[in-house]
Formats: structure tokens, C-alpha cells, sequence
């Protein structure tokens, strides 16, 4: 297997793009991930989306993004995982460089949100679940994530002002991401007292409903060090990839993501470094609570820890451990196929020192952790820089 | 997106008589497979109808078929035989809904497919 | 041919419940006037998610946990009603499924407006009677509507008794049956009306009181019974005043006809009125009790049953929760608003 290297990125502004298509969104994040990473051709190209059948009512992305991207006739892989979708176009894209079947591959995500009524659309995300044991039943994704979050703070004495601490961070960092959906702050005060909308989940606890693309440049290694050098060489340590159970009363705790835990372990040994060596992580925060529990089965803090570590500033920008600097999903956006392309663009930038207000100082290692669903499959990516 | 009949129909043993499947190390699955992890097999088994609520949340807008129950509650539910299900949690005070408390199965409507569509039934849970 | 009769009996009745003050204060009208000219105040509502069937299923399924039997045993299964949830495909297989009675059950829905719950329990226990079934289920349910500000919409409720008959283990034998039906139209509904029609006053003496005497006294002299015979009696009740009136005029004490009254705070349940108020009686009766019930349905007509009660009603009266206790215990109060909202009374959006 190859080392393989992050060499470009592209996206643009995400929210309500009335003005973008679903096409439109790719072709733009994708064209401007080639311009950015300055190749002239790709080989072959993955598409991570939901459900753009059930949102705009078209399927064979394949076809449909080569073509209107202009790379007709390159080979064209749709991917899906629900939220998953970007992550595991990314996994595939390094697994076909890696290989050494490919030497130039675009990793692309793409979600058209906005074209159907709240209903619809609620309904297309809902088929993340189990929809006869589940959505038959009557649970949203709210639902299940609130029941999550009833399930911790049960357990674990985890509250209600720690999860709104997870908002009000993702929100400071994401006011100062341009890209971002809502790049502006918010207090605490008012995330606790936004609508509620499955108890305990409140409106400010929730990742939005988001139209958005996001693509990157795969290329062996070798030929970054030889033909792509404007920036530091940022290679893919490792890679893990798992399931869970699709209904959340199948789990084995229901307080545990055992998906992630799974996933990164194996990203983790494939680069043979633990949690305490990754120095920030974009992580899946479709829910505050969603963010707590998996810097929990990351390792990153104690069973239960989650919780208090948000609150005492561990994960904020100018923490111990980074989380989301970018904003996550609730401040960014999260156009649930692009989610996952979305967290590598900001690893590698933070990598290249190329993150602009949100840059850490001196990272080295980055995690991108990105979920299905209730936590039904998770990929985790570790990204190094190694120069 | 309409549910129509040969999906209906096809869950019909599960949600009306609750029929389950048990494998040979206790473990029981709802509903039915065709295939069992680690290459066991399973006998028939119908489901305890009483159990115990594990987590639950009240959602305050459901899916559009849900919106007229809204507010409602739903819960995970431990039945007393160990198999757990997602139920809707009706019949109750809202505010009375939590952790441990006991619940039975009891035949409700679970949604209409519009005013011509099908009426589709299935389980609920009330207070014990 | 052996004795046949009730062998398990289960009542189902929702929580929710409004005043009549709460109906009358929309429409402008003397509430006090309706309590007192209907004897009644208060009356059930099914919530969104309850029908005649999910109501049948959870009643037949208390009769069957007092029958002791599985529901595979039932050879035929009849749900009476004027709200079954659909036009054409019949509550009965729907409950038949529910229950296991699938697939060796005959079903067909019945309609008779407040009659075809008894007449359900005519059929299946012919049917046993006559040895073609073993075990037969006869259900009356309703969630029946009243049109909003009309006089029905004080008392239109929803409920379900469920009966199990047979010829094994019998709890309530059926000593004699009648039926007194002739083509008066005094309250119809035609297809595709949301509500009914009704005659007004029309409703009183030459249709209730009319079929309910008519059957009654047909019975009585069948037997040759009189009302000194009968620990309990049972009227249809549309309302709080007529059945009290038909016990009056038949000659039978207020106290006989007490346990099996429940329209005042139970309100009309239609096909499910007199089998409902039957069910308060089993649930209290002792061994040797005899019991006189007249159902009645517009359009119109009268069942008449006469049971005795065995000793096995001792062991099964705990078995499933009765009907008293549901009707008075948990209720939930609502507006009128949401009433409306419950009962499809508010022009909506299409999909």
C-alpha cells in the first residue's frame, strides 16, 4: 500500500444555496479542489451523497457529476453511508490510490437539502434509521439523538449547560470560517433557551439543514513530493472504517459509539499512534451530544468525561484537544454527503498552516471522524504533516 | 413517502402479534432474519408485552404523518423477556414519562397513508 | 344441543374525555339544558391514533385473556360499527390478524347504527348454537361523530366490548334471543357524508322506544319472564334519559338498570352502548344473576338477550381491567380545539 497525500481542496460557502443545484454544488467544489491542487487531469473520482434521489430526485451521480464536471468519460463512484457518505468516499478514494490503481483521485461530497419542504426533508434523513422498526414508530433523528443524550446524562450525571458549551464553542469557531453556514457566535444563554425539539435537544443542540460540496485531491505520496510541493506534504496515516447496529435500541449501550470506537482503533493502529497523539479532530457533532460521546469512544477523554471536558474548555480552540475548529457540522453546515470531504479540506488545512483566524499553532496529527445515522458506521481519518 | 401494501403486509406478524425469533444462546431478535450472526439459528418467540423504559424524549414536531400526535413521547423499551423495541409512549401525562417506569404493548393506529392510503396499526406503549 | 354462551367478555374505553360545557360554550348553547334533557355530561373521545379496530383488537383481546383461550380457537370474528375505518375492507381482518384467528376465521363487517355490536353476538352465538364454530367473537365499536353544533355531538363517544361465545366454560349462558326490526328511518347516514342525518324527536317514541319495548316484551313473553325475574337490565343508551325511561315504562326498579348505565359520563358508543353496559354488569354479577339486555339501532331495530350468570364469572371478573374503572379512573380532559383536532373537524391541507 501506498502513502497517499492530500495535495488540494475545494468547496464553497454552504447555507441555503437557492442559487446551486445539486450538480452546480459538485461541479463548483470539485473544479475549484483541482484548480487548488493545480493537476490536469484525474483518473478517477468518488461521490459521497445521502439520498439525491429523495432530495432532487436523481440518482447515477456517477454519470451525472463526471459529466457535468467536465471528465467525461473518468470512472465515477457513488458512495453512500448516510452522514457517512463523504467519509467513505474519502476512504475509497485513498484505497484506489493507495492500491496503486489510480494516481490522481477526486474525493468529493455533495448534498442538495433545500429543494424540498422541512417535511421532506426530515423524512429523506429519517431513512438513516431502521424505517420499519424505527421511523415507523415515530422517531426523528432528534428523537434518537435526544434519547442518546437522556441515556448519558442518566448514566454519567452529563448536563444539559455542557451540551449547550459544545454549541457555543462550535459556534466561536465557526464565526470565523467564511465558508461557514452561520459564522457567528452564540451564548450560552441563548442556546439553552432555543426551541426545544426532542427533549432535551434544543434548536441550538441541532446541526442545520444545509446545501454544500466539498472535494479533494488523492496522489501517492511520491508523486506529492515530487510534482506537488507548494505546500507540506500531508499524507493519510490511517484509515478505519466500521458499523454498528442500524436501530439504536439494538446497540449494546446505548450511552457508547461503539462504531467509532471500533473505527478508530483501527485508524489508530494503522498509523500507529494512539489518541493522545492526534493533536485536534473534526468530529461529527450532528448533535452537541453526538460530539461528546465521540471524543469519548476516541479516547480522547474517560467514559462519561465528555461532558465536563467541553465545559472546562479541553476541546476549544485554545484547549488541550481541539474539537471542530472549523465550527462542525452545527456551525459549518452539514450538506450530509459533503460532511465527511468537508472535515479532511480543514485537517489539511490546519496542516499547511493555510486555516486562517482558526489556525492552531503547530498541528501535526488530525483526526476526521464522520458518523451514519444514530452511529451506524463510522470512518476516522488520521492525516499527519510530514515536513 | 406512501407506504404501500406488499410493505405493509410483509410486517404484519411483527407488528400485530409481536412475532419474534429466539437463537439458541437467548438471544432475541425483532424482528425475524434470515440470517443470524455467527451462523445461528432461532426459534419462534412472541414477545413479552409488558417491559420497562430504558431512555425516552418528547419530540415536539414529528414527521408530517406524527405531526397531529405531536407532542409525543418515545422510548426505548426493555420488554421483561430482554428484547428491546422503539415504541411510541402514549396515555401518559408527559410530564410523568421517565427512566424505569413500566410499560405494556397495546394496538394503536400508527399513521394513515392520506385520506384514500392505507391505514397502517402497529404498537404503542402505555403505562403498565 | 348444549347450553352456549359468554365464555369471556372485554371492554375497552379511551381516556380522553370533554364536558359538555365544553361543547356548548362553541355553539352558544344552555349547557345546563342538555345536561338535563340528555342526562349526561360527559363523554369519551378516541385520540388520534385509536379506532373501531385498534379499540376491538385490545377489547377481544381482554376477552379472550377471560375466556382462557388463544386467539386460534375463534371461528368467526364480527365487528359491528358505523365508523369502521374503512369503506370497503373489513375491520375483521384486521382484528382476526391481531388476534391469530387467521386464517380459519370467517369475518364481514356489520352495520346496523347502534345495533350491530348485539347482532354480532346473535351471529357468532348461532353459529355455536348450531355447532359450526366452537368459538366465535362478536365486537360493537364505534368512534362515531356528530355533526359540530348538532344535538348528537354532545353525546357521539367512542368505546368497544368484545364477547367470546361458546359452549365450554361458560361464564353468562344465553337463555333466549329476539329481534323486533321494522324499516323506520329515523337516522341514517348516506355515503360519503361525513355525519349523520337524524329525524329529531322522531328519534323517541317511534323508533326507540318503539323497537327497544318491542323487543323487550317479545322476550318477555318468549320466556315468560317478568322483570321481578332480573337482576339487571340493559338498554341501548343514546343518551342518559331513554334508557332510564324504557326500564320505567317496562316496569323495571332505577336500581336494576344502575350498573349497566354509563352514557352520562361515558357518552353514545354506539355499537359498543348496551354490549358496554353489559360488561359493567359481568363485572360485578354474581352466580345465579339473571340479565335482560335490549340493544337498539336506527333505521331501526332491537336485540334482546336474556342471560343467566354461572359461577365461573367469579374467576374471570380480575382477569382484565373492567369497565367501571376505565370510564371513571385516568381520564384526561380535553378542549374543544383539540377535540375538533381528534375527531377530523378541522378542514386541513392536503398532504
Amino acid at each position: 500500500m501506498r502513502d497517499v497525500a492530500v495535495i488540494g481542496v475545494g468547496l464553497q460557502k454552504w447555507g441555503e444555496r437557492w442559487d446551486r443545484s445539486l450538480r452546480d454544488l459538485f461541479a463548483e467544489a470539485a473544479h475549484n479542489a483541482i484548480n487548488d491542487a493545480g493537476v490536469d487531469h484525474i483518473d478517477s473520482m468518488y461521490i459521497g451523497c445521502m439520498s439525491s434521489g429523495l432530495f432532487a430526485a436523481q440518482e447515477h451521480l456517477a454519470s451525472m457529476m463526471a459529466d457535468y464536471l467536465g471528465v467525461t468519460p473518468c470512472a465515477a463512484t457513488r458512495v453512500e453511508s448516510a452522514c457517512a457518505s463523504g467519509g467513505l468516499a474519502m476512504r475509497m478514494g485513498w484505497m484506489e490510490v493507495a492500491s496503486g490503481l489510480s494516481d490522481i483521485v477526486l474525493v468529493g461530497g455533495v448534498e442538495k437539502m433545500t429543494d424540498v419542504t422541512g417535511d421532506e426533508a426530515t423524512f429523506a434523513l429519517a431513512t438513516a434509521a431502521d424505517t420499519e422498526y424505527e421511523g415507523y414508530q415515530g422517531v426523528t433523528f432528534p428523537a434518537l439523538y435526544a434519547m442518546m443524550a437522556r441515556a448519558h446524562m442518566e448514566r454519567y450525571g452529563t448536563t444539559i449547560e455542557q451540551l449547550s458549551h459544545v454549541s457555543v464553542k462550535n459556534h466561536a469557531n465557526g464565526a470565523l470560517n467564511p465558508d461557514a453556514q452561520y459564522p457567528f457566535p452564540v451564548t450560552l444563554e441563548t442556546v439553552m433557551n432555543s426551541t426545544m425539539v426532542s427533549d432535551p435537544l434544543r434548536l441550538l443542540h441541532c446541526s442545520p439543514i444545509t446545501d454544500g460540496g466539498a472535494a479533494v485531491i488523492l496522489v501517492p505520496a511520491e508523486l506529492a513530493k515530487s510534482k506537488f510541493k507548494k505546500r507540506p506534504l500531508v499524507t493519510v496515516a490511517g484509515s478505519g472504517h466500521a458499523t454498528d447496529t442500524i436501530a439504536l435500541h439494538s446497540r449494546d449501550d446505548l450511552t457508547w459509539l461503539k462504531a467509532t470506537e471500533i473505527a478508530a482503533r483501527n485508524a489508530y493502529k494503522m498509523a500507529g499512534v494512539g489518541p493522545k497523539d492526534i493533536d485536534f479532530a473534526e468530529v461529527h457533532d450532528c448533535f452537541a451530544i453526538a460530539e461528546i460521546m465521540v471524543t469519548e469512544a476516541l479516547g480522547f477523554f474517560e467514559a462519561g468525561k465528555g461532558g465536563p471536558a467541553a465545559e472546562n474548555g479541553l476541546t476549544a480552540r485554545t484547549g488541550s484537544k481541539p474539537i471542530n475548529t472549523s465550527g462542525g457540522l452545527k456551525s459549518k453546515g452539514h450538506p450530509v454527503g459533503a460532511t465527511g470531504v468537508a472535515q479532511i479540506i480543514v485537517i489539511a488545512r490546519q496542516l499547511w498552516g493555510e486555516a486562517g483566524k482558526r489556525q492552531l499553532k503547530d498541528p501535526r496529527r488530525g483526526l476526521a471522524q464522520n458518523m451514519g445515522g444514530s452511529g451506524g458506521s463510522t470512518l476516522v481519518h488520521i492525516l499527519e504533516r510530514k515536513g | 413517502m406512501k407506504i404501500r401494501s406488499p410493505r405493509y403486509a410483509r410486517e404484519v406478524p411483527q407488528r400485530y402479534r409481536y412475532e419474534a425469533a429466539i437463537t439458541s444462546s437467548g438471544k432475541i431478535y425483532f424482528p425475524p432474519r434470515l440470517v443470524y450472526p455467527g451462523g445461528e439459528t432461532a426459534q419462534p418467540h412472541t414477545l413479552a408485552q409488558t417491559g420497562k423504559v430504558l431512555t425516552w424524549t418528547i419530540l415536539t414536531t414529528g414527521p408530517a404523518e406524527y405531526a397531529d400526535l405531536a407532542p409525543y413521547a418515545m422510548a426505548i423499551v426493555e420488554l421483561d423477556d430482554g428484547a428491546r423495541i422503539t415504541a411510541m409512549l402514549v396515555d401518559a401525562d408527559l410530564a410523568t414519562v421517565k427512566t424505569g417506569m413500566r410499560v405494556r404493548i397495546e394496538f394503536r393506529k400508527i399513521r394513515s397513508e392520506g385520506h384514500e392510503g392505507l391505514l397502517c396499526y402497529g404498537y404503542k406503549v402505555v403505562p403498565e | 344441543m348444549s347450553e352456549v354462551g359468554i365464555v369471556g367478555y372485554g371492554s375497552y374505553i379511551p381516556r380522553f374525555r370533554i364536558k359538555l360545557e365544553s361543547i356548548a360554550a362553541v355553539w352558544g348553547a344552555d349547557a345546563e339544558n342538555y345536561k338535563r334533557g340528555l342526562q349526561l355530561f360527559e363523554k369519551s373521545v378516541p385520540g388520534p391514533d385509536q379506532d373501531t379496530i385498534t379499540m376491538s383488537v385490545e377489547a377481544a383481546r381482554r376477552a379472550l385473556k377471560r375466556a382462557g383461550i388463544t386467539g386460534d380457537k375463534i371461528g368467526a370474528a364480527y365487528i359491528g360499527s358505523e365508523s369502521h375505518p374503512y369503506a370497503v375492507k373489513p375491520s375483521g381482518t384486521v382484528v382476526s390478524e391481531a388476534l391469530g384467528a387467521t386464517p380459519e376465521c370467517h369475518t364481514a363487517d356489520l352495520e346496523f347504527a347502534c345495533k350491530a355490536g348485539t347482532e354480532a353476538m346473535y351471529i357468532v352465538y348461532s353459529q355455536v348454537k348450531a355447532g359450526v364454530i366452537e368459538y366465535g367473537l362478536g365486537i360493537g365499536a364505534d368512534t362515531s361523530q356528530g355533526a359540530p353544533g348538532d344535538a348528537l355531538e354532545y353525546s357521539a363517544s367512542a368505546g368497544a366490548a368484545a364477547y367470546v361465545f361458546g359452549s365450554k366454560n361458560i361464564l353468562a349462558t344465553v337463555d333466549y334471543t329476539y329481534a323486533y326490526m321494522t324499516d323506520t328511518p329515523d337516522f341514517w347516514r348516506r355515503e360519503h357524508q361525513f355525519y349523520p342525518q337524524h329525524g329529531g324527536r322522531y328519534t323517541g317514541d317511534p323508533a326507540y322506544f318503539k323497537h327497544t319495548l318491542g323487543a323487550a316484551n317479545g322476550i318477555l313473553a318468549k320466556s315468560g319472564m317478568k322483570p321481578e325475574d332480573f337482576t339487571y337490565v340493559v338498554f341501548h343508551q343514546p343518551n342518559g334519559k331513554f334508557p332510564m325511561e324504557a326500564a320505567k315504562r317496562l316496569g323495571f326498579p332505577r336500581e336494576k338498570a344502575i350498573t349497566g348505565w354509563l352514557t352520562p359520563w361515558l357518552g353514545n358508543t354506539y355499537s359498543g352502548a348496551s354490549p358496554l353496559g353489559l360488561t359493567a354488569i359481568l363485572d360485578v354479577a354474581k352466580p345465579g344473576d339473571r340479565i335482560l339486555m335490549v340493544s337498539f339501532g336506527s333505521g331501526a331495530g332491537s336485540d334482546a338477550f336474556i342471560y343467566t350468570v354461572k359461577d365461573r364469572i367469579l374467576e374471570v371478573q380480575d382477569m382484565a381491567p373492567k369497565t367501571r374503572p376505565q370510564l371513571d379512573e385516568n381520564k384526561v380532559y380535553i378542549d374543544y380545539g383539540r377535540y375538533a383536532k381528534f375527531r377530523g373537524k378541522i378542514i386541513r391541507n392536503e398532504g
